[in-house]
């Protein structure tokens, strides 16, 4: 009887699988671009935690992370007529959520000279230790920067942007989003130590 | 340990980040579906209504100018016209365009003496010329109704049908309509032109109209008869291998 039980349960696993696993990128784009819902909404469960942990890193909490995947995607559907196939659809898609996030922070923007409680960013001189960190943990490291800091580390360092690129796109000169990006870094780094358990005592003086 | 380099430290951030997934909340999906049923839907619409209503548009338009009726019935009355005129005052101020073509015209006009002004047969398809039974028809019309039209139609290009003046036209039709009636038509005997008499009342007769310009045949490819009552009702279909006439034809 055993093993016509996990045969049955095979069988059904596989036919779930099968229901939303089974089509490409590419089928689902195609789906989407000929407005089909069902499609739409195979992309969307495909796609989405990758999707939303973009938002999460440039939004400043889970909500306006929220906000600007629910945003995203609307204009990932929309949009989705004019992809004419050149480059990969998923980094399509991805470009689309960074865009939203950064016309999110746009919209609410709080000055670039806002700086965060930790303004002395003396460079610390223990290394912080990755092995140990979770990319949760860095998440919520990350989301403590301030946002501009946190708008030019995630282009710079995630996307690869230039910093010329950065500033047309935030707004700021090439300067500023460069002491900006080491700012963020020093900061960031300091925050891991915390997490790590490295006190103030690292710093010199 | 030392600070760590930029560069390590930026790389050691991006590959945790790359291809990191977090779990959306459940509801997210339906706020998304909700701000999306509009979009596929309303596209095409508003054009094929456009496309519909413009459709209508122009049959409406085509319908209002009936000189169709001016060159049916003036093929079988230019007399009545050429003797009116004939008899009428000459009307001659600003016809000086017409009046060229009026002497084309007066060639194949043989009564009289004067033909001031054949403007108002420059309108017509085709002069038929004049023959002595003009005389039987004068005393039976009235000569003042044609005075204003000449006067209105002076700037008509013959063999072209006037399009722009359609209150002109009006009165052209009402007029044709009451003359015509009182007498007996040579070419056009049949059902179709009894029904233009009394005009387009429905859409039995609209589709009559139509098919009439299209369907040249005998039996035409759906035939509708309208009654005293303004009822039309299907008399014949002829499509493909399916004919069904009226027997009386």
């Amino acid at each position: 009887m055993q093993p016509l039980g996990r045969y049955f349960h095979l069988t059904h696993t596989s036919k779930q699988m099968k229901a939303t696993n089974t089509y490409t990128l590419i089928e689902l784009m195609e789906g989407c671009k000929a407005g089909n819902r069902q499609m739409q909404e195979m992309l969307y469960r495909q796609t989405a935690s990758k999707m939303l942990a973009i938002c999460m890193r440039y939004a400043k909490d889970r909500m306006e992370a929220e906000d600007v995947l629910q945003v995203g995607y609307i204009k990932v559907f929309e949009k989705v007529q004019d992809f004419k196939g050149e480059g990969s659809f998923e980094g399509w898609m991805k470009r689309i959520m960074v865009n939203t996030a950064i016309e999110s922070y746009r919209k609410n923007l709080r000055t670039l000279n806002v700086v965060s409680i930790d303004d002395n960013y003396e460079q610390p001189s223990v290394a912080p230790d990755f092995s140990r960190l979770g990319m949760q943990e860095l998440m919520k490291v990350i989301q403590k920067l301030a946002d501009g800091y946190r708008m030019v580390f995630n282009m710079y360092v995630i996307e690869g942007y230039s910093h010329k690129e950065i500033a047309e796109t935030l707004g700021i000169s090439e300067g500023a989003s460069k002491s900006q990006l080491s700012r963020a870094r020093a900061i960031l780094q300091q925050e891991i130590l915390k997490l790590e358990g490295f006190g103030y005592a690292t710093h010199a003086g | 340990m030392q600070h760590m380099p930029d560069r390590d430290f930026d790389n050691l951030f991006r590959d945790k980040f790359t291809d990191a997934e977090v779990e959306p909340s459940g509801h997210l999906w339906t706020n998304i579906a909700e701000k999306l049923t509009p979009v596929p839907k309303k596209r095409n619409f508003p054009i094929m209504w456009m496309a519909a209503a413009s459709i209508a548009v122009v049959f409406s338009v085509s319908l209002l100018l009936p000189e169709a009726d001016d060159k049916i019935y003036l093929q079988a009355n230019p007399k009545l016209v050429n003797t009116k005129i004939a008899e009428s005052l000459p009307v001659a101020q600003g016809a000086t365009q017409s009046v060229t073509r009026a002497e084309a015209v007066l060639k194949s006009v043989k009564a009289g003496p004067q033909k001031p002004l054949l403007a108002h047969q420059s309108t017509k398809k085709v002069v038929a010329p004049v023959t002595e039974e003009k005389n039987i028809f004068m005393a039976m019309q009235p000569v003042t109704t044609n005075e204003h039209l000449p006067n209105k139609k002076a700037d008509a290009k013959p063999l072209e049908v006037v399009h722009p003046q359609i209150e002109v036209l009006e009165d052209a039709t009402v007029y044709m309509a009451n003359h015509v009636s009182e007498t007996t038509d040579n070419a056009y005997d049949d059902a179709d032109a009894n029904n233009q008499k009394k005009g387009i009342r429905n859409m039995g007769d609209l589709i009559n109209y139509v098919v009439d310009k299209v369907d040249k045949r005998e039996n035409k490819l759906i035939k509708f008869s309208t009654d005293d009552d303004d009822n039309s009702s299907v008399v014949g279909i002829n499509i493909g291998f399916l004919k069904l006439n009226k027997r009386n034809k």
